[in-house]
């Protein structure tokens, strides 16, 4: 009897012993999966710059080109033919852009002169109009790994050029037909992306409108299937499919991440003939679509300065690059005024990126186009009477990602972009009378072994493949690295601090990153947290082994390696 | 030498951490005061939810923003309180579960304990931890709950 109120005493006691145990536990987990997300955002973060900085490059090359040209005419001798390649290079565009105005795609026709189809070849035979049926053998050649014929190529292209033409800058459309559209963000040559959109939300057609917000090339390994099933379905259905221009709708962007290379590969001894047609119908490519004059889409975004008025009257076509002043303008400090106001309106549309902070920055990251507040938006929306931007041009780990307090969305459709696991795609499709926006995601798998992975492992693997990237980075620029962290190791002992590691990491590289963070996944450290910098090089290797005391010509050589691939591509497509 | 606050961690520690989350959010000095929880759990602390909202941290966005000055003395009230617990204070929760006392409880039941006591988690967040830590029931459904608090205490540590 006396034992009863000390039994609930002890009862009470147990139940508050017991949850606080539960809350240690959902505490610790709570913790676990803070340390997972940050984890992830700077692996995130890494493979972003790294993809980031070497898309600024393209906006210097235009300048290194005149740099290197200067050097050669001063050098003398051999340098002669490469000269003569850059002259006629840029001889050749502005012959283009006048023939094009000229005689409306008729010197186009020419290439196809003396293009016979050989009878060993076993794809599909394409004939104008073109046909469901005829889409669907050109899918089965793809699955086969045939390659369309040069001919039917640029016969395909040569009619989305037609009807481009006839298309403005901006693109209205609407759904009082089908009640709905759906709108795609980057593929990037990513072909499974694309079948798998098909498969959940069925081919385009009357009843079925798309709009794919460009980038549909580069990067991936099969942008040519890409953009030739997109261009097949945009000649079936021109005003149910609406393509816009993305930033690597673009000839110069193309040279170095990988289109011209594939179509090279692909399209051999007539690759010239494809590539050049691929360069002209870029070009054509509207730069916005407008829905039911409520949701504007295009790929970038918008800056504050930002007018459809003017960008409706530009003429596009002179934008072979938006990185490359149009048209015949050489040097841009000579460009006329209204040009470079046309040029920045463009290159806003298709580079900028919205940012959390007001205001409208140059956008230092990418080299061109802006960084937007959620007041340009705002402004912008309100200005034009719309309720919604939607963009692309950022991959988000969820495929889509809605900022500025819902009046921005962004959605990108290339799931597993830096790696197996980074990302799911996603897709909008803008329902009813409301404009309803619903998204859809999906990550495409190749190999049914990927899909029990769990959350953490997949951190794990996307994280090591980032800092096997960022390594290689580091590599390259081992030379000047070592050097700057010797001037920081005054005492010659092998370490130096963590503030003076990560200064030199960034001011070397001009990459910015979560340098402290990251730093013990790069190097190893002592134990009152200075860095032992030479390990900083540790466990990756380039293939060839260099000696000697500057940076050697490899290393070098492996620095600018993309650059210099991307100008003798350049040299290449004029001089073969 | 850095400033240091306890527990092996010094003033750069923190300034790394708020730079990094502060680098998601705009780079402008300033971070939303519904980070502060995880900004806690990624120097190591392991503040309750409770705890979090005491200390100034809210539940939603765009409510109250804090600078690096306002963050530091958060940090440094929360080292003198802080502690994970022992093994044996993590089993207690399980003990009263383990009615045969023989170190194994349902799956169930941990599920239960979970989701419907103290600071709940969702069932997407139980169906995680066990993912993780890789723990499954056995053939009875009965998880040995020792082993599944001695994966916790290892943990996928993040730094240190």
């Amino acid at each position: 009897m006396g034992c009863s109120p000390s039994k609930k005493v002890v009862r009470a006691k147990n139940a508050t012993k017991r949850l606080r145990a539960v809350v240690r536990i959902q505490t610790w987990y709570r913790r676990y999966r803070a340390n997972l997300e940050a984890r992830r955002r700077c692996t995130w973060s890494i493979f972003q710059s790294l993809e980031y900085a070497g898309e600024q490059d393209q906006l210097k090359l235009h300048n290194f080109f005149n740099n290197m040209l200067d050097s050669l005419v001063s050098d003398g001798n051999s340098p002669a033919p490469l000269i003569r390649a850059f002259n006629v290079n840029k001889r050749a565009s502005i012959y283009d852009t006048q023939s094009m105005r000229d005689s409306g795609g008729e010197m186009l026709q020419n290439l196809l002169e003396g293009m016979e189809v050989e009878p060993s070849y076993k794809g599909p035979h394409l004939t104008f109009p073109l046909t469901m049926n005829q889409l669907h053998k050109i899918v089965q050649s793809f699955r086969r790994k045939l390659t369309l014929h040069a001919k039917y190529t640029i016969q395909l292209l040569l009619e989305v050029r037609r009807i481009l033409k006839t298309q403005g800058n901006i693109r209205y459309a609407s759904t009082s037909l089908s009640k709905q559209v759906t709108v795609c963000g980057d593929i990037h040559g990513k072909l499974s992306d694309l079948y798998t959109i098909f498969h959940k939300n069925g081919l385009p057609s009357v009843n079925n409108p798309y709009i794919f917000n460009g980038d549909f090339v580069d990067r991936g390994q099969f942008s040519t299937e890409v953009v030739i099933v997109l261009f097949s379905c945009f000649v079936m259905n021109p005003n149910e499919v609406y393509l816009n221009r993305g930033n690597h709708e673009d000839h110069v962007m193309n040279l170095r991440y990988g289109f011209v290379k594939e179509l090279q590969m692909k399209y051999k001894q007539h690759s010239r003939k494809v590539i050049h047609m691929f360069k002209d119908v870029f070009s054509w490519l509207p730069l916005a679509t407008v829905v039911d004059d409520q949701i504007i889409v295009c790929h970038g975004g918008i800056s504050d300065t930002t007018n459809l008025k003017t960008l409706a009257k530009i003429d596009r076509h002179r934008y072979m690059s938006t990185l490359q002043p149009p048209g015949e303008c050489e040097d841009i400090s000579t460009m006329d005024t209204q040009d470079l106001i046309e040029w920045k309106q463009v290159l806003d549309l298709l580079w900028s990126d919205p940012k959390p902070i007001d205001g409208c920055q140059p956008n230092t990251f990418r080299g061109g186009g802006s960084y937007f507040g959620p007041d340009i938006t705002t402004s912008f929306l309100q200005q034009n009477k719309f309720k919604l931007l939607i963009r692309s041009h950022e991959c988000k780990p969820e495929g889509f990602e809605y900022t500025h307090n819902g009046q921005v969305l962004t959605v990108f459709s290339a799931s597993n972009y830096y790696e197996m696991g980074s990302n799911l795609g996603a897709f909008v499709r803008i329902q009813g009378a409301e404009l309803e926006c619903r998204v859809v995601q999906y990550m495409s798998t190749h190999s049914p072994t990927h899909r029990k992975v769990s959350f953490t492992q997949r951190i794990n693997t996307v994280e090591k493949s980032a800092i096997q990237d960022l390594k290689e980075k580091i590599l390259a620029s081992k030379h000047k690295l070592l050097s700057e962290f010797k001037k920081c190791d005054l005492d010659n002992s092998g370490s130096i601090s963590s503030s003076d590691w990560c200064c030199a990491l960034e001011t070397v590289l001009e990459i910015e990153l979560p340098w402290r963070t990251l730093k013990s996944k790069i190097a190893k450290c002592d134990n009152n947290g200075d860095v032992q910098y030479e390990t900083t090089f540790d466990e990756l290797e380039v293939r060839h082994r260099y000696s000697g005391n500057g940076p050697s010509i490899t290393e070098t050589l492996y620095r600018h390696r993309e650059n210099l691939e991307t100008i003798f591509r350049l040299i290449d497509t004029d001089h073969s | 030498m850095a400033e240091q606050l306890g527990s092996g961690l010094d003033i750069e520690d923190v300034r790394e951490v708020f730079d990094l989350f502060d680098f998601w959010d705009g780079r402008d000095g300033l971070i939303g005061a519904e980070k502060v929880g995880d900004l806690l759990r990624c120097l190591g602390l392991n503040p309750t939810l409770a705890l979090v909202k005491k200390m100034g941290g809210t539940d939603k966005p765009g409510e109250k923003q804090f600078s690096f000055e306002e963050f530091l003395p958060i940090v440094k009230s929360l080292l003198k309180v802080d502690d994970i617990g022992t093994f044996a204070e993590f089993c207690e929760a399980f003990k009263s579960f383990d009615r045969e006392g023989m170190g194994y409880i349902t799956a169930g039941e941990m599920n239960y304990m979970l989701t419907s006591m103290g600071e709940r988690l969702t069932d997407q967040e139980t169906d995680a931890i066990m993912q993780d830590t890789d723990t499954s029931p056995d053939l009875d459904g009965n998880l040995k709950y020792e082993d599944f608090i001695k994966k916790v205490m290892k943990g996928h540590e993040w730094k240190k």
